[in-house]
């Protein structure tokens, strides 16, 4: 049947592409509270992302670049841009993203020493995540050419496809694309000579091995959106869900008239859509659609925001999770990263950076 | 002939009770008593003789040689009217009502005045129904009702036919928790009215619960007659099949549970109904995953689905994802050839074809997976895969020619599952798999599935029973009207939290 027919009668029966549908947070991705019952390290607003180089935790919140120490956050730089994102290599070197729009190279001192504003010859909008790659190069996710960083809510709405994943070699000054077109490239991860990259809007992970083809998904359409990931010692990587799916999100990403009115009537911070966090005004779409008994909000009633991290094998299986449920606080984790024997988590919805133990296994204590 | 004498309390009694077939004893040289007002358990494996045993009582066969007393005279009962003439009624586990006909008019079957005031026969049904605490619709027709509501009807017939014996064969196998309990007052209720009941059962625990003493019976012979306070379920079971088989059954809290494998399974918003309602759940490949759930918790309708038997709403039915790519079955043979096996939990009238052999039946399975070359019928072939099944599963039968409608209930369900994975499947799901079988078939069972769920395929067990679904699942869901409402890892899961999710 030609295409447009297909399209035509999923419309009209709710099927196939029109099938207003959610995974269902079931085996490895049971909800627990552990995010909630998290140790909460300190409270930093705007915080955003952090990374590990083996010795210190560094953290990006607003303008300002942190290194970690104790239960206080130092102040190492301030720039005259926010940060958009951080990667840490282990001998030392720092990378940030200002606004999205530049890369910078910085070295222990912190001390700017290579820097960039295009990727693979196009200029770099909405540079979200980095990760180093070896001892010469970095990769980077550039979610969107349309919204900067801080509008990601903004690229879902209006069905974003223009995100960008490339590799820059700070050494040789070359910039090459991995993939482009993407529907929000959110997180990128180096690991077992593979490149993986987060597509948020699909709800899954891309790949390629060098230079080559993009390969297929390994991972499973995931019922959160995924972003940063970070290493994991025991195997495979730690994965974040922004946010998540719900079918009132999927319904409204369906329906295109009403969606372009909200967005033209209707302030973003109350849009149906999903949010780093909830709750903080009566106006704003109810968490959970209201599903509340006796004056309690279900913890399992669908989500406007929550808090989800998953740990999934190097074969793209999730083994574990982590989650904030609706009735918690922790929701919006937007990075995580091994450090000192602990997982370090921001919940940048509650402008918090949280500590969850490992045990020997790497798994959470 | 002497005259019998027999104790003054004792209503029933059997001296030398032999039933042959053809030759072949079902029952040897069994004595039974049955007192007044007491209630007492009859248990054994599937061919232990038990039903044979109590259809003797109830006149629907006779004796072969031995006696039988009813108050203390001799009688031999040639049909159930005769039974009935002496105060003794069964409810059999397959049910005896008329279908075409209503609840009410079933109840009062056989007991019609000359005229019938169809109101009137309906207000009477609905008082006794609620006397009994039993949620029938006494105008709805019978063969609109589900198993659990059958079973009620019979169980009600019998009492308001004022039975003084009353014989229930198995009759909790599918009720719920809840119609259960109902049950259990029904049958002190009946003991404090004087009334003697003998049940079968295959849940030790409701005999251990119910009884005031227990008769166990093994390969047509009397084992033990004794008080329950002086059975446990070790002894009864050590009774039973003459082996200790507690350690493979259920009572255990499972400490190892199987890693998840792939998700091979995922039901996303699923709705079919009213009985299915936005229902997701995922299943995994090397795993038992169990569901539990009262009846009408849309477990069953769920997995029917998924296996093509019945179809979801047209309009937004939502998603069945197998290996992450939506099916969407008009017959069961494009789940079977995609390797989806359903295990029915109605196997006399789903399961098998009953006056076929086993090797035929299971050659049936093995046909309706061979797509291209179906139709090219192999006698050799039959009796090759027949035998090969047969012993895998351990089919105790004289032949493999005999009919499977001729089996004890634990066979036909190996045979039934025989027949599913001759098709080697990747997702097997289980409806109620040791329903009406006898504990020695139940670990077979039991070990069949654990062997599947160690090879990796993805296994489903749906059980009404929670000490089955605790001992044999990996995972466990629970569903509740029509959606799974919360997942147990099953070495974290206690009876009391699964109950509550299934129940609030």
């Amino acid at each position: 049947m030609p295409n447009p027919i297909q399209r035509w009668f999923d419309l009209l029966l709710g099927r196939g592409t029109a099938a207003i549908t959610v995974p269902i947070m079931d085996g490895a991705i049971k909800p627990n509270r552990v995010l909630d019952d998290a140790a909460v390290v300190l409270n930093l607003p705007g915080m955003d992302d952090i990374a590990s180089d083996g010795q210190h935790l560094w953290i990006s919140a607003g303008t300002v670049l942190y290194r970690l120490d104790g239960q206080e956050a130092l102040e190492v730089r301030r720039f005259d841009t926010p940060i958009s994102a951080l990667a840490a290599h282990a001998q030392g070197q720092l990378a940030v993203a200002l606004g999205g729009r530049e890369l910078q190279l910085l070295d222990a001192s912190g001390a700017t020493v290579a820097q960039t504003r295009a990727l693979g010859g196009r200029a770099l909008h909405s540079a979200n995540a980095l990760a180093f790659e070896g001892g010469d190069s970095l990769l980077v996710s550039d979610g969107s050419e349309q919204f900067g960083p801080d509008q990601w809510c903004h690229d879902l709405m209006q069905h974003g496809k223009t995100g960008k994943v490339g590799r820059w070699n700070w050494k040789s000054g070359n910039s090459t694309l991995l993939a482009q077109g993407l529907a929000y490239a959110f997180g990128v991860l180096a690991t077992s000579g593979l490149a993986r990259w987060s597509e948020s809007w699909k709800h899954t992970l891309g790949s390629v091995r060098g230079t080559g083809a993009a390969l297929p998904a390994t991972v499973a359409e995931l019922p959160g959106y995924p972003s940063r990931m970070a290493q994991a010692q025991g195997g495979g990587f730690w994965l974040t869900c922004f946010v998540c799916r719900t079918q009132l999100v999927e319904f409204v990403l369906r329906e295109d008239a009403y969606r372009l009115r909200m967005m033209q009537e209707v302030h973003p911070s109350q849009w149906v859509a999903p949010a780093l966090s909830s709750g903080k005004s009566f106006l704003e779409p109810l968490q959970g659609a209201g599903v509340k008994a006796m004056g309690v909000l279900k913890p399992w009633a669908p989500p406007r925001s929550y808090g989800l991290v998953l740990r999934v094998a190097d074969d793209g299986r999730v083994l574990s999770s982590l989650h904030s449920q609706v009735d918690g606080q922790h929701h919006g984790i937007t990075a995580v990263a091994e450090h000192a024997g602990a997982l370090y988590l921001v919940s940048k919805g509650s402008a918090r950076l949280l500590r969850v133990e490992l045990n020997s296994t790497g798994d959470v204590a | 002939m002497n005259a019998p004498q027999t104790l003054p309390d004792v209503v029933l009694e059997l001296r030398d009770a032999t039933k042959k077939y053809g030759g072949v004893p079902a029952i040897e040289s069994v004595n039974f008593t049955l007192r007044r007002g007491e209630i007492h358990a009859l248990l054994g494996e599937n061919g232990a003789g038990k039903s044979t045993l109590t259809k003797i009582m109830a006149g629907v066969v006779p004796l072969s040689s031995g006696q039988m007393l009813v108050e203390g005279k001799a009688v031999e009962l040639k049909t159930p009217l005769d039974a009935r003439g002496h105060g003794i009624a069964m409810v059999f586990q397959e049910t005896s009502l008329v279908p075409t006909m209503t609840v009410a008019q079933n109840l009062f079957l056989g007991r019609e005045k000359f005229y019938n005031r169809l109101r009137g026969v309906y207000i009477s049904a609905q008082q006794f129904l609620q006397s009994l605490n039993f949620d029938v619709d006494p105008t709805a027709s019978v063969a609109l009702l589900g198993a659990a509501k059958k079973q009620m009807v019979e169980i009600a017939r019998a009492v308001l036919h004022d039975a003084r014996i009353i014989i229930f064969d198995e009759p909790t196998a599918s009720l719920t928790p809840e119609e259960k309990k109902y049950f259990f007052d029904l049958v002190f209720n009946l003991k404090e009215r004087g009334v003697s009941v003998i049940f079968i059962s295959h849940a030790l625990e409701e005999a251990l619960l119910l009884a005031d003493r227990i008769t166990v019976l093994r390969d047509g012979q009397h084992v033990v007659t004794d008080d329950k306070a002086n059975f446990d379920r070790a002894r009864i079971i050590q009774a039973m099949v003459g082996r200790d088989l507690s350690q493979t059954l259920y009572g255990q809290t499972k400490t190892a549970v199987r890693k998840q494998g792939e998700c091979v399974l995922s039901v996303r918003n699923l709705r079919m109904a009213s009985m299915v309602k936005n229902n997701s759940l995922s299943v995994f490949a090397g795993q038992v995953t169990g569901v539990f759930g009262l009846v009408g918790s849309g477990r069953t309708e769920t997995f029917k689905v998924v296996a093509g038997l019945i179809k979801r709403d047209f309009f937004h039915g939502g998603e069945v994802l197998l290996r992450g790519k939506p099916i969407r079955y008009r017959v069961a043979r494009q789940a079977v050839e995609d390797g989806i096996a359903y295990i029915t939990e109605d196997r006399k009238v789903e399961g098998f074809f009953e006056t076929m052999s086993i090797a035929q039946n299971i050659y049936m399975g093995l046909l309706g997976k061979l797509g291209h070359i179906r139709g090219v019928v192999s006698g050799a072939k039959a009796k090759e895969v027949g035998d090969f099944w047969s012993k895998l599963l351990k089919v105790r039968a004289i032949s493999q020619d005999v009919k499977v409608i001729e089996l004890s209930g634990g066979n036909q369900q190996k045979v039934v599952i025989a027949k599913s994975l001759v098709q080697n499947p990747d997702v097997i799901i289980f409806d109620e798999p040791t329903r009406g079988v006898d504990v020695g078939a139940i670990a077979e069972i039991h070990a069949e599935i654990n062997r599947l769920a160690d090879e990796g395929k993805a296994v489903v067990v749906i059980s009404s029973y929670l000490p089955e679904v605790m001992s044999i699942s990996d995972r466990i869901l629970v569903a509740r009207q029509g959606k799974v409402v919360t997942e147990f890892a099953a070495d974290q899961a206690t009876q009391e939290a699964i109950m509550y999710a299934a129940i609030h």
